[in-house]
């Protein structure tokens, strides 16, 4: 059985896609008061979640919780320093906010500094190296491509590696024989550049078929069509916010017959 | 000691981070997940501070009946709807859980579905082949589009999947492995100037 | 028609993209297709993990990747829960907590306690929670969190999302960090996510890992594969092929049909497009050359 409650709230859900959806047409009404109805729940939400499931729990109960014993009194450093991060409310004292910056500043840096040089810089080069070998080992059976691919790929692999190295250089002029080798740097890095794309193309469109999904109540049970008639209302909410932004563009232009048009969106 | 004290603190803090990585030795976890927590719940009273730093911000603005204030004023009550919503129950059933629901997600999940129109738009007016580099990062995209879709491999079983295969382990690991390698050195670099103290920028002015 | 098109106004591509993505939703039409290495090695991790393995789930997404991410997260906790394996959940994403408490109630407690859905008729009541699977809810602090965790796992989580202590949780009864996990898979929609676990703690512990990522992190993780990531679902594509392997057809499956249609699209206005620029360049070259003579 579904509940009222429930059938208002998908309603909503689908008027506020379609009111966001509206931008596509131009800047209107609906679409701000969705953009600041967003705003407000992400902040409310942000506040409630951060404090429940991160600062109460690892703060105040910490401080709380007998079991500690005398261990928890290193909290209280730990609170002095929350404190510190709201003193920019007070002129005097907004300054020591730097401390607990500085704490997580310094945590971050010294956490970083090795993790990303032994991820992204050694075990990087030693991913390259090991495919070299096991290549040059003729371990080529596992492979999905056929053998001259495998051959090109290593080779695209390891000079197209040094040469967008050299592209990146910058410490030397990019002339002569070195302007040649970052030339095609570049043209391996724009190969990248391209599945980049492609991949973006697909995670974007990815975002909006949930949305059309919702709207067009694909995967909804038995019950809950019944209750929503979700084409039925989204086609409603369609015609009542893509009418009354036409109609308010007409009224706007009669009113104001040099005025320029509205923005439109940008991208 | 405005500006010594953090920079000394984050000295301290990075040295012992960096020495901890190359030393972990079994005494030194319990003080390093300690601090890994406080940065935790620091991090999340950032969080907490920026939320409050924006409806103080609104507050005035409504106020003054500025422009678009009407806006502001559904930007505070939502807020406030959902932190008191929030305090009073966060169990699934609850108000909190509901505006989440019915409000927050498709307003989230519907500003990021805009892009998916805009980069058909982008693609139709800049995607252009106007020299070698474009011309090739247009065929490398075109290729993996057909590649990522059924459709690839309904026009060929293997061309499609496979050449996009191809190169994502080969070219695109050739150039990512050089930016990653690049920005590793950079990150590196980055990280040792703000242990040092020679940079200094995430402190403010004076 | 040249003039017509290069003036053409976005809002008619905008309609176009509309109509790509609702029609292939009202009348579905399903193209065949392989399922790819890296897919295959996230499935064949889960499915060699030992008998009764506690495997932690990091879901990193809010509620904008869900229609990429959550199919794949929803075919691997039924994978586990086929395997007859435990669950740690956790989340580093503050927005993803009510998609957690969504995705247990609905596969765990729904579907496989009751014995609905993908487990018609075959329910499991004794998958109970705190023995089987527990959910330990988000923690803030980003990559400190995923260093910490990988360090001492009860100091960042001392309790879990319902405020019980750790020590009281049967399922966590040999984890003290991540080295302690079979497996650890992500679902990732970004920052913190499958990078940052694979510079904090995978490369460093050597850890067995795999990751859902959205389409548009893919080429940014492939270098890490499969030596750190050891299988890797790409977006919604990832997902349906994951979808498939596990034997069924869910939202995956039918967003990939769907993506066919936005991606021709796209590819249409990309080749329209450079069809109108070089017909143009010729037009202008043309009335210089006239201009000249």
């Amino acid at each position: 059985m579904v509940s009222l409650y429930e059938v208002f709230g998908h309603w909503f859900a689908i008027f506020i896609t379609v009111a966001t959806l509206s931008y596509l047409y131009e800047d209107n009404p609906f679409y701000k008061f969705v953009e600041h109805l967003y705003v407000g729940t992400t902040i409310g939400y942000e506040i409630i979640v951060q404090f429940y499931d991160t600062v109460k729990p690892n703060l105040i109960d910490r401080l709380a919780s007998p079991a500690l014993g005398a261990s928890r009194l290193v909290y209280i450093g730990l609170l002095v320093l929350v404190l510190f991060l709201f003193m920019r409310y007070n002129k005097n004292l907004a300054w020591l906010g730097r401390i607990p910056i500085a704490f997580v500043i310094g945590i971050y840096a010294g956490q970083n500094v090795p993790a990303v040089a032994n991820s992204d810089l050694i075990a990087q080069v030693q991913a390259t190296v090991e495919g070299v070998r096991s290549f040059a080992a003729g371990d080529t059976a596992g492979s999905q491509f056929p053998l001259w691919a495998q051959y090109l790929g290593v080779f695209v692999l390891v000079s197209g590696l040094i040469a967008g190295l050299v592209y990146f250089f910058f410490s030397i002029e990019h002339k002569g024989s070195i302007k040649h080798i970052s030339r095609y740097g570049v043209w391996v890095l724009m190969v990248g550049f391209g599945a980049s794309f492609g991949f973006t193309v697909q995670g974007r469109i990815s975002l909006a078929i949930g949305r059309a999904m919702q709207c067009l109540g694909v995967n909804e049970s038995a019950a809950q069509a019944e209750a929503f008639h979700s084409r039925v209302v989204s086609v409603v909410c369609v015609v009542v916010i893509f009418g009354t932004i036409i109609f308010l563009q007409r009224r706007t232009k009669k009113n104001t017959p040099d005025s320029a048009s509205p923005p439109t969106p940008t991208g | 000691m405005r500006t010594t004290l953090p920079l000394l603190i984050t000295f301290v803090l990075g040295v012992f981070f960096v020495a901890e990585f190359f030393i972990p030795h079994a005494g030194i976890h319990g003080t390093v997940s300690l601090l890994q927590e406080w940065g935790a719940v620091l991090a999340a009273s950032a969080f907490i501070l920026g939320g409050v730093n924006v409806i103080q911000v609104n507050i005035p603005k409504i106020a003054r009946r500025e422009k678009d204030w009407l806006y502001k004023v559904v930007l505070i009550v939502s807020a406030f709807t959902m932190i008191v919503a929030g305090i009073i129950n966060r169990e699934e059933g609850g108000l909190y859980n509901y505006v989440y629901t019915y409000v927050y997600t498709p307003s989230s999940a519907t500003m990021f579905a805009l892009l998916s129109f805009f980069i058909a738009s982008a693609a139709f007016r800049a995607f252009r082949a106007r020299n070698a580099e474009a011309t090739l990062m247009l065929v490398a995209a075109i290729v993996v589009m057909l590649g990522v879709i059924p459709l690839g491999e309904w026009l060929h079983p293997t061309f499609f999947p496979l050449l996009k295969d191809w190169i994502l382990e080969y070219a695109n690991n050739a150039g990512r492995r050089a930016i990653l390698i690049g920005a590793a050195l950079g990150a590196v670099a980055t990280g040792l100037r703000v242990i040092l103290g020679l940079e200094r920028s995430h402190l403010g002015s004076d | 028609m040249l003039d017509f098109l290069t003036h053409l106004d976005r809002r008619w591509l905008f309609l176009a993209m509309t109509f790509a993505l609702v029609l292939p939703l009202l009348w579905p039409a399903r193209l065949p297709f392989r399922v790819s290495r890296m897919v295959q090695d996230v499935y064949d991790q889960v499915e060699h993990l030992p008998p009764n393995s506690t495997v932690l789930c990091s879901i990193d997404y809010d509620p904008a990747s869900q229609p990429e991410i959550e199919p794949f997260t929803r075919a691997v906790f039924r994978h586990l829960l086929r395997g007859g394996h435990k669950m740690v959940i956790i989340t580093l994403w503050d927005k993803a907590p009510p998609i957690v408490n969504g995705l247990i109630g609905d596969v765990i407690e729904g579907e496989y306690v009751r014995g609905t859905g993908f487990f018609e008729g075959h329910p499991h009541p004794e998958y109970r929670y705190g023995t089987h699977y527990a959910y330990l809810g988000f923690k803030a602090g980003k990559e400190t969190v995923i260093a910490g965790l990988g360090q001492n796992f009860r100091q960042i989580y001392p309790a879990d999302s319902r405020e019980t202590p750790l020590s009281r949780l049967p399922v966590m009864d040999r984890i003290s960090s991540l080295r302690d996990f079979p497996l650890i898979i992500n679902s990732s929609a970004g920052f913190p996510g499958a990078k940052e676990y694979v510079q904090q703690v995978v490369t460093r512990y050597n850890l067995p890992f795999v990751a859902a990522t959205t389409a548009v992190s893919v080429t940014d993780l492939t270098p890490y594969y499969p030596a750190q990531i050891r299988g890797l679902i790409p977006g919604m594509r990832g997902s349906a092929e994951y979808e498939q392997l596990m034997g069924y057809s869910g939202n995956g499956i039918a967003g990939l049909n769907v993506l066919t249609f936005g991606q021709l699209l796209v590819i249409a206005s990309i080749v329209l497009g450079n069809v109108i620029f070089f017909a143009t360049r010729r037009r202008e070259r043309l009335a210089r050359t006239q201009g000249g003579a």
